[in-house]
């Protein structure tokens, strides 16, 4: 069970937000931080819980990529 | 050498694939790299790596590999349209994994585009590598 279920996905709108830190003061913190939360996401690291929340309701309908991007 | 090298594909009818030597990067930056992989592959880690993951220094003739299949529903002539085959790199347990540099430039398979890639998109793709790796869900790995 405990291998089938993760408690961290990555999240889009996360995703979007370490990339946008980059884009904006070229940080790559938030990208380090993501890629800690997505090494152990089988296990409860509540140091991470903030990376558990969903979005906004409506962020899905409006998030959009391509594939190759 | 910081790869170890045997290119196949490249022994294949030249028809496949064309050479291509991608433009030159001035003042290159490594913006993120993966060590595990990096030994996962044997990939030595030496002072220039950035120079030969932007293939800047090569060690063997970069190709673009020509391909073709359906696409929304047609059957198209595809090919490595921003993207080279570095080369095909050959692990101490003898496994062999494709070396590709992406968003290198056009090749005579691009159709639009300059065959460039902004580094927001491959952030973008090196962490749902990264989320797929830890989910233990194979899939091609970013360096």
């Amino acid at each position: 069970m405990k291998d089938s279920n993760p408690y961290f996905i990555l999240r889009n709108y996360k995703a979007e937000e370490a990339i946008e830190e980059y884009r904006e003061k070229k940080s790559l913190e938030k990208i380090y931080t993501l890629l800690d939360v997505l090494k152990n996401p089988y296990e409860n690291n509540l140091q991470y819980k903030y990376y558990q929340q969903p979005p906004e309701s409506d962020y899905d309908k409006r998030y959009k990529t391509f594939c190759n991007t | 050498m910081i790869f170890n090298f045997d290119n196949t594909y490249a022994e294949l009818s030249s028809i496949l694939y064309t050479e291509i030597i991608p433009e030159k990067i001035q003042n290159p930056q490594l913006l993120i790299l993966n060590n595990e992989l990096l030994k996962e592959l044997n990939i030595e880690k030496s002072d220039d790596i950035t120079e030969y993951l932007c293939a800047n220094k090569l060690t063997a003739n970069p190709i673009a590999m020509a391909y073709a299949g359906h696409q929304f529903g047609h059957f198209t002539m595809l090919g490595d349209g921003r993207a080279v085959l570095l080369g095909e790199q050959v692990t101490a347990k003898n496994e062999r994994f494709d070396i590709q540099l992406k968003g290198s430039g056009i090749t005579p398979y691009s159709r639009g585009g300059d065959g460039k890639a902004a580094a927001g998109s491959m952030l973008r793709e090196y962490l749902y590598s990264a989320a797929l790796e830890g989910l233990k869900i194979n899939y091609p790995l970013q360096a």
